[in-house]
């Protein structure tokens, strides 16, 4: 392997155009003195709705843009807040896991 | 021009400056792109509420390096991360098998030795630079990176054997 390989394939890694979008959404958000939130990714929400579990009502309403397989009907919204689809309240283990920032 | 559009414009121009370096070296670190996304955003995210000032502008890109290895070091020691796989692969950034094959083995290589690595080989930065980046001595800097390349050369030819 020359130096030139290894250049050309880690050169080949850039980021997504939607990451400039998120990170100026951001910039806009701090410029209005909102609170800043990191969106996180799919994966991570995943993660996120696989460990706190299902919507303590039995909702089972999804939302489609995020987490198609997720078994929680609980959405992250930009104020940090926790809610399903139909206004359900989250359990309090959410909030718990909200104010960790998510990890 | 008022102070929130010459606010956005700011970070705009610092993410077109740092953005790819930083992305790269955050898919290295991690293995992840949607990790590394992440990364890459609370590294802004930071340089928003703290708006640091710098001497020059080898300061100010120092500084956002040594951001996200901190932020890619935190994420590492996290459980969470520690007991998931992801869902997506360094391999997929590649435009070619060789690269991919490339990018797999870097991947492998153990966490100390891949940033040295990229950081000299691809983003040019000296083993002097690259001390002072990671607070590492010159002499350790020069020995990971002999040893990175060594092994990577050699699971890369190792490879090729089984392709």
């Amino acid at each position: 392997m020359s130096e030139q390989e290894l250049y050309d394939a880690v050169r080949a890694i850039t980021p997504p155009p939607s990451l400039r979008d998120k990170v100026l959404s951001k910039a806009r958000q701090c410029a209005s003195q909102r609170d800043l939130v990191v969106s996180r990714s799919d994966r991570g929400l995943d993660f996120l709705f696989r460990r706190i579990g299902a919507c303590t009502t039995g909702c089972t309403e999804l939302n489609p843009d995020y987490y198609k397989n997720s078994p929680s009907c609980f959405m992250l919204c930009d104020s940090m807040n926790f809610e399903c689809e139909s206004g359900h309240m989250p359990p309090q283990s959410v909030l718990r896991f909200g104010t960790l920032q998510l990890c | 021009m008022n102070s929130s559009s010459s606010k956005e414009m700011l970070i705009a121009e610092k993410y077109d400056l740092y953005a790819s370096l930083l992305f790269r070296l955050c898919v290295v670190q991690l293995g992840s792109i949607s990790e590394a996304e992440d990364v890459v955003q609370d590294c802004f995210v930071k340089y928003m509420t703290s708006m640091p000032v710098f001497n020059d502008a080898e300061h100010e890109k120092a500084w956002f390096l040594r951001v996200a290895i901190n932020r890619c070091h935190d994420k590492r020691r996290c459980k969470f991360f520690k007991d998931t796989v992801p869902l997506d692969s360094i391999v997929q950034c590649a435009s070619s098998e060789s690269q991919g094959m490339v990018l797999e083995e870097l991947s492998k290589l153990p966490e100390k030795y891949r940033t040295p690595l990229v950081l000299h080989y691809v983003e040019g930065y000296s083993v002097k630079e690259i001390a002072s980046v990671m607070d590492l001595s010159e002499s350790t800097v020069k020995v990971r990176l002999h040893r990175a390349r060594e092994k990577l050369k050699y699971e890369i030819e190792e490879a090729y054997v089984y392709v």
